[in-house]
């Protein structure tokens, strides 16, 4: 090994050691002098820095942690993401607050099946930001395939992680029978085994809004941020059914679930509608095979501005043969440049109602 | 402040530029905390100055040049910092050519490349990496010794630059056709 390349093992080491923060002055000076001495030095320890860049920064495009039969889309890190943000917000937030919304100059598709759907206004702080059209959606459409979940579509529960993982806790909690578990709460309805996350998230009033009823409300957690597509989005599991017994049980040979919730948000830094949606997604499950969506619905609504009033969304789902456990998700989406910036406000649901209907004849409240 | 809009092509630019952005910065400031810092005031400069840019202009380099201002008033702000370069070689760091197109390739290999980790490497740089853990958690966590860990993301770091490089060609000749 020449001098050359003994002096490129010194700059690799020491500069792993300053990038896992593992240095001494020391390393300082000497990763000072082997730079400040060759170009081939200043070439190895750039090329290990952009790399270190590249695995932090964390994007839905390139990067994928997760083992590679599991195709998840991630979202990146907030704090980075939120610095961008923080610019456009200080630059475009006085200018936002004055101006008044205008008349509705977007439409925005929001998703398989959404009665409550509605156009609404966008405030282009930037030139009209153009809808992601269907190549940039690409990476999105694409099955996402998790060890113990696969589900397919499209959707905020979709590309999230934490949900997505909610969710096969919550089927692995009622596959093994657990009577109680860490974050929720197992509940039994009928021969209906459901893992109930809803205690979990719930809140009393505040930021201004009041429950509808009660005195506590769901409260979503915050939204992802994705700089490349301009989006922030969140997606909360709530319930996890199990059916594997009432659909034994009853031959059940026609199962219908009938959810209603409501949604509000309550006044943050950027006054824009939040698009709101329920997701159901129909699991199988099979011994040695990870469990999959056999199907799903999707309904959505955009909110109003108003945090005084709740808007309501209704959906029915035919349950698909040979569906052994339902997921239902909420979810929140905003697209455009105000999406970036990070939501101070809350988002929240509330008299969530789900019902089994079988054979149209029992209707079971959940 | 003014109402001007930001031009859309402008922050479609700025947008897209964010990942070279932030690697430019962490070259001459190697800690990733001030290197957020650093990105984060220069894209409120960015912003600001917009309607300046010319749009045949060279973004990247005018980036990148308001960039490196920020990191030297960012040193000269904080001069008890242990992590920062002398002015000397931050020019010189910044001189060196930042080929945005290899690292757009480098970053396609790199997905290709990590796919590729064992899965003892694979767990370490997922802790690292994606859930951004300190050595010390993550020796607890895996049970392992301190110098343990760290030369294992040594290695880690190796054998990925090394499959980059490898992986490239094919990355880009795909990119071709």
């Amino acid at each position: 090994m020449n001098a050359n390349e003994v002096s490129l093992k010194e700059v690799e080491l020491l500069t792993v050691r300053v990038l896992d923060d593992q240095f001494e002055s020391k390393d300082m000076e000497r990763l000072s002098v082997l730079l400040e001495s060759s170009a081939s030095a200043r070439s190895r320890y750039t090329e290990l820095v952009i790399q270190d860049s590249l695995l932090h920064w964390e994007t839905s495009e390139v990067l994928e942690f997760e083992p590679s039969e599991t195709k998840t889309v991630l979202f990146p890190k907030l704090p980075l993401v939120a610095s961008f943000a923080a610019a456009l917000l200080a630059i475009f937030g006085v200018w936002h607050w004055n101006k008044a919304i205008p008349s509705a100059s977007e439409e925005l598709a929001t998703g398989i099946s959404a009665p409550e759907s509605d156009k609404f206004a966008s405030t282009p702080v930037l030139p009209t930001a153009p809808q992601s059209t269907p190549s940039q959606l690409a990476s999105y459409k694409s099955p996402s395939f998790e060890a113990g979940l696969e589900v397919g579509g499209d959707g905020p529960f979709i590309r999230s992680i934490e949900a997505r993982r909610e969710a096969r806790n919550g089927m692995a909690i009622l596959a093994e029978k657990k009577r109680f578990s860490e974050g929720g709460l197992v509940e039994f309805r009928e021969d209906i085994v459901v893992w109930n996350r809803q205690e979990h998230l719930s809140v009393p009033a505040e930021l201004g809004i009041l429950p509808l009823k009660g005195d506590r409300m769901i409260k979503m957690s915050k939204l992802d941020i994705d700089v490349g597509t301009q989006s922030a989005e969140v997606s909360d599991t709530l319930r996890v059914l199990d059916l594997r017994e009432i659909i034994r049980n009853q031959e059940a040979s026609n199962v219908r679930l009938n959810t209603s919730v409501f949604f509000n948000q309550s006044l943050g830094i950027v006054r824009k509608s939040t698009e709101f949606s329920l997701t159901v997604h129909a699991i199988k499950s099979e011994d040695g095979e990870p469990n999959r969506s056999i199907g799903h619905l999707e309904t959505s609504l955009n909110s109003d501005l108003d945090p005084i009033t709740w808007e309501e969304l209704n959906s029915e789902f035919e349950i698909p043969k040979g569906t052994d456990f339902l997921v239902v998700a909420l979810n929140a989406r905003r697209e455009g440049s105000n999406a970036l910036i990070p939501e101070l406000g809350g988002l929240y649901a509330d008299q969530l109602h789900l019902g089994l209907v079988v054979n149209e004849q029992d209707a079971i409240r959940l | 402040m003014s109402d001007d809009l930001v031009p859309f092509d402008f922050s479609r630019k700025l947008t897209a530029l964010q990942r070279s952005l932030y690697a430019y910065i962490l070259t001459l400031l190697p800690n990733r905390t001030d290197a957020e810092d650093v990105l984060q005031e220069t894209n409120l400069i960015l912003c600001r100055k917009a309607t300046e840019y010319d749009p045949k202009g060279h973004f990247q380099g005018w980036a990148f040049q308001i960039a490196r201002y920020q990191v030297m008033a960012h040193i000269t702000k904080s001069k008890r910092s242990r992590l920062q370069f002398s002015t000397e070689i931050i020019e010189a760091l910044a001189a060196e050519e930042f080929d945005n197109k290899r690292m757009l390739l480098s970053q396609k290999a790199l997905q290709l490349c990590y796919d590729l980790l064992p899965d003892h490497m694979e767990r370490i740089a997922r802790l690292r990496f994606r859930e951004d853990s300190q050595l010390k958690d993550i020796a607890k966590k895996v049970g392992r010794p301190l110098g343990s860990i760290s030369a294992t993301l040594h290695r880690i770091r190796i054998n990925l630059i090394d499959c980059v490089r490898r992986k490239i060609p094919m990355v880009e000749a795909e990119n071709d056709l």
